[in-house]
């Protein structure tokens, strides 16, 4: 599936291009404190709203902090918030998807109607419930984001599953005898991989824009932490004067997002290379 | 459409809704910690918490108290604000439909929009027409509808100043006023569910364009028109149909903060606003308003299906 | 019942003339149809016959106009009523379709909308060939309906496709094909989706309905059988060309061409004492890049020398007779009893 991939990557210039955005964002979340001209937190009341320029590359916020180097730790900050949902609710998601679909009985019965009823929830208005349980800050963030999105990858895990269970070799171990649990590990799992990381992809990108709507809102990443929901939201008091300090952070986020969907493409067409390409 | 459908969706509607009813509640109740406690803050002194939690029936059973709430809900007592000492269902009554009409602008808009341009991509497949179409929608896509909403405002409100940017008219006030203030919002929550109506049926027009039956048609010479707008539309909204009704749950998800954006009166910046002071009853109240929208709205999609594709709730 | 001459002096109805129609693809093209004639009387039901895959359907829909992208006619005439339709605009031949000429479908599961009723189909094309008012047009589609045999039609007219049958299915589409009068009708395997009871039914109402209205049908099918029992003559068609032209009773008692033969000798229903049911070896060759020599030849068990060096033109055999093989005359091919198509 990886040949096919890297396949997929030399065929499609906008894939490539994506997949490098993509490693350039990580890389600029782990290097951020290297990376970063100043302290992130570092407020200059001389030189508040002041518009882009040498020492400031992309100008600063109403404290005279840098946007720059806000927007790398806020990438850092929304990264961090994406991977762990993703990690975590394809976790939930592969248990749950796989014991459903694969054991069925009561066990499938009770999984998937619970998926239906947190599913009933619009996902913001459920991570904004556990929100106001748990307080807001970074690790709510990824709870909340991680139980409004597991819902989703416990239903693909398990169709793929039903489909998989069927599958010859899977009955053919079935009947020589090897345990339950070996099977789903040693034949499910695989083939439900590449739907996950399809999945994955996905999750990532919405996960990042439900974390930059929450920050937005103040039940995010906490100030004075960065995060581009919360320069966002700075910038929006100062939308006629210091323009520049929402547009800068919606950029990247745009970026961010689009190059995830596109390599959530690139891996749907990789995994299923014969599918009816429209 | 016939009865035993209806009656079915309808069940399950009730269910669904009677399941969030349990996690709504469980959320707030069973998490660990003191939701007294939190709604008072550090400054709450142990008499004070003490007294909120008999005020909220805290120190009841769990069942009892999910009993006392869901009951006094069923009548339409969702319990009293916190933080705005007021009915949370006269509130919510104040707020819901200024709410439901900026979903239902953004829903038209997504719809109107997205129609005509999966139809051009659809029948000019593969030109630079459908690939840039399709290009624009993946941005719409992965645009966040805030960022979108203060874009908007800058275009249109600063820079143009087209139209007003900030606060809500009530169309009782002024229709013409009340229409030029939702506008950038509906624009702004519509644009990324259009792209995913978009693409979803500019892909099944592609398919249906190639079934059997739209080559009967031809065969019998009808007009391409007739073609595209009567044989294969209809089929190719049933997919669409399913997005438009799924993602209705993204669009509310819009809404809550696009609201803040522009400064709209409507639920989301009351649920917002719960959340940040933890005012519980009111949280509670707004989740289940949320869920009863969304189960209405799934039911009418359910419904529809029904009225769109013949087969649908037949043997 | 079979009057109609094989030849008459008279202008055919339809008169192809070395039509190709070819696909392109990303290996090149697609020879799908490589230059073939043919020619239908006005009245005349005749047979196309080859294996699938041979070039039947799309040479069908080259002359309805109704070829799916990329396939385009390359080279060729096809005069319909003396008039080349290749000249003609998309408008005109769409005003064609569902008129003058109509054609019917294997698969009557799909061809049918899903979502609109059966008299709402049938009204659309009546509707868009005529200036019936709103009312004459739902009574005529309960006549039409009546005419094929369908015994309650203001309750199928209401009815949806997935609560038809499938012969009930098929009855609509040919009401559809003949509701404007047509002079041709294409009929592209209008039973192999059927259950074989059904079958005979449906290729009943065909027969009776062509020859009540004078229309002339082109019968495409797999089986042979079917051909002799409803038409005189037949075309046969390989991989892309008409390898034998002839009566249908001539080719059945003496084929001229080996694949002829061939299939002849895959004929259950033709089958007299109880040997083993013979299949063609080998498959119908890619059309991309035809090798020199007969296009059969691979799979010939009379194939010489010549066979790969030269490809065989169609040979007139004298009596209308066509057939395009090197030993056409030489070889004594096995053929079947002629009795069949007399008990139609």
């Amino acid at each position: 599936m990886l040949d096919s991939f890297f396949i997929e990557l030399r065929r499609s210039p906008v894939l490539a291009l994506a997949a490098a955005l993509i490693l350039a964002a990580i890389a600029i979340a782990v290097l951020a404190p290297v990376l970063a001209p100043k302290d992130p937190n570092l407020q200059n009341l001389r030189a508040t709203l002041a518009p882009p320029s040498a020492g400031f590359p992309l100008g600063t916020d109403e404290y005279g902090r840098d946007l720059l180097s806000r927007m790398i730790f806020g990438m850092r900050n929304s990264l961090i918030v994406g991977a762990a949902v993703v990690l975590l609710s394809g976790l939930i998601g592969a248990v749950l998807g796989i014991s459903a679909g694969y054991f069925g009985g009561w066990l499938d019965m009770v999984v998937m109607r619970l998926a239906d009823i947190m599913m009933a929830f619009p996902y913001l208005v459920l991570a904004l419930g556990l929100i106001a349980a748990l307080g807001a800050g970074i690790p709510s963030t990824i709870v909340a984001l991680t139980v409004a999105f597991a819902p989703i990858y416990v239903r693909i895990v398990r169709s793929k599953v039903l489909v998989v269970k069927e599958e010859a070799y899977v009955e053919a171990a079935r009947l020589i005898g090897v345990r339950p649990r070996t099977i789903a590990v040693r034949h499910v799992l695989p083939n439900v991989a590449g739907p996950m990381l399809v999945q994955g992809a996905l999750t990532f990108a919405f996960a990042v824009l439900a974390e930059a709507s929450l920050s937005f809102v103040g039940l995010g990443v906490p100030p004075p932490a960065a995060s581009f929901g919360n320069i966002i939201a700075a910038g929006r008091d100062h939308i006629i004067d210091a323009p520049w300090i929402a547009t800068s952070s919606g950029v990247a986020i745009v970026a961010l997002v689009l190059s995830l969907l596109i390599l959530a493409d690139g891996l749907r067409d990789a995994i299923d290379p014969y599918q009816h390409r429209l | 459409m016939n009865l035993r459908y209806f009656v079915e969706r309808l069940g399950w509607a009730a269910f669904v809704l009677f399941g969030s009813t349990i996690v709504i509640f469980a959320i707030l109740h069973v998490i660990p910690g003191d939701p007294a406690r939190a709604m008072l803050g550090p400054e709450g002194t142990p008499e004070a918490v003490a007294k909120l939690r008999e005020q909220l029936g805290l120190d009841d059973p769990l069942v009892h108290q999910y009993l006392l709430w869901l009951g006094r809900a069923i009548q339409g007592d969702l319990g009293r604000s916190i933080l705005l000492s007021q009915s949370v269902a006269s509130l919510l009554g104040e707020r819901l439909p200024i709410t439901l009409l900026l979903g239902l602008y953004a829903l038209s808009f997504a719809v109107l929009i997205a129609i005509p341009v999966s139809v051009i991509s659809a029948t000019r497949r593969g030109t630079a027409i459908d690939y840039g179409g399709r290009f624009v929608a993946l941005i719409g896509l992965a645009m966040p509808s805030f960022w979108l909403g203060l874009m908007l405002v800058l275009l249109f409100g600063v820079v143009l100043q087209w139209l007003p940017v900030f606060g809500y008219v009530s169309p009782r006030q002024s229709a013409v006023d009340h229409v030029r203030h939702m506008i950038l919002p509906a624009a702004a929550l519509g644009s990324a569910y259009a792209a995913m109506i978009m693409e979803t049926t500019r892909n099944s027009l592609i398919e249906v364009l190639h079934q059997d039956y739209v080559r009967t048609a031809r065969a019998g010479g009808l007009t391409e028109t007739l073609l595209l707008y009567k044989y294969a539309m209809r089929n190719a909204l049933i997919p669409t149909i399913t997005v438009i009704g799924i993602q209705i749950g993204y669009l509310m998800s819009g809404a809550l903060v696009v609201e803040s954006v522009f400064a709209i009166p409507g639920m989301g910046r009351l649920l917002v606003n719960a959340v940040l002071s933890r005012d519980y009853p009111l949280v509670q109240g707004a989740m289940l308003v949320t869920v009863l929208v969304f189960s209405i709205a799934n039911l009418c999609v359910d419904l529809l299906y029904a009225v769109i594709d013949p087969r649908v709730g037949k043997a | 019942m079979l009057s109609t001459p094989i030849s008459t002096a008279s202008e055919p109805l339809l008169d192809v003339r070395g039509l190709k129609t070819w696909i392109p693809t990303r290996r090149g093209e697609v020879r799908a149809v490589d230059g073939i004639d043919l020619r239908v009387h006005a009245g005349e039901v005749i047979g196309l016959v080859g294996e699938s895959g041979c070039g039947k359907t799309l040479a069908a829909y080259s002359v309805l106009g109704l070829l799916p992208p990329p396939a385009r006619v390359i080279a060729g005439e096809i005069r319909f009523r003396g008039d080349d339709l290749c000249r003609r605009s998309a408008e005109e031949r769409r005003r064609l379709r569902g008129s003058a000429m109509a054609m019917i479908f294997q698969e009557p599961l799909s061809a049918l909308n899903p979502v609109f009723p059966i008299g709402s189909q049938v009204g659309d094309i009546l509707r868009r060939h005529s200036t019936l008012s709103a009312r004459q047009v739902k009574v005529r589609v309960l006549e039409l309906l009546d005419h094929v045999g369908i015994a309650s039609p203001g309750h199928v007219a209401r009815a949806y496709p997935f609560q038809l049958s499938g012969g009930m299915r098929q009855r609509v589409l040919i009401a559809m094909a003949i509701s404007c009068s047509p002079q041709l009708l294409i009929a592209d395997e209008p039973t192999t989706a059927l259950d074989a009871t059904v079958q005979a039914q449906i290729l009943d109402l065909l027969q009776r309905l062509v020859e009540q209205a004078g229309i002339a049908m082109i019968l495409i099918s797999h089986d042979l059988a079917v051909v002799a029992e409803m038409c005189r003559r037949v075309y046969v068609m390989y991989a892309g060309r008409i390898v034998e032209h002839s009566e249908v009773a001539a080719v059945f008692a003496r084929p001229r061409h080996p694949y002829t033969s061939a299939l002849l000798r895959c004929m259950p229903a033709l089958k007299q004492d109880d040997s083993p049911l013979e299949t063609i070896e080998g498959v119908v060759p890619a059309l991309t890049e035809p090798e020199p020599g007969c296009r059969f030849r691979p799979r010939c068990r009379y194939a010489v020398t010549l066979c790969s060096d030269q490809d065989p033109a169609a040979t007139e055999l004298g009596g209308g007779r066509l057939a395009a093989c090197h030993r056409a005359t030489e070889l004594g091919l096995p053929g079947t009893p002629t009795a069949v198509g007399a008990d139609a």
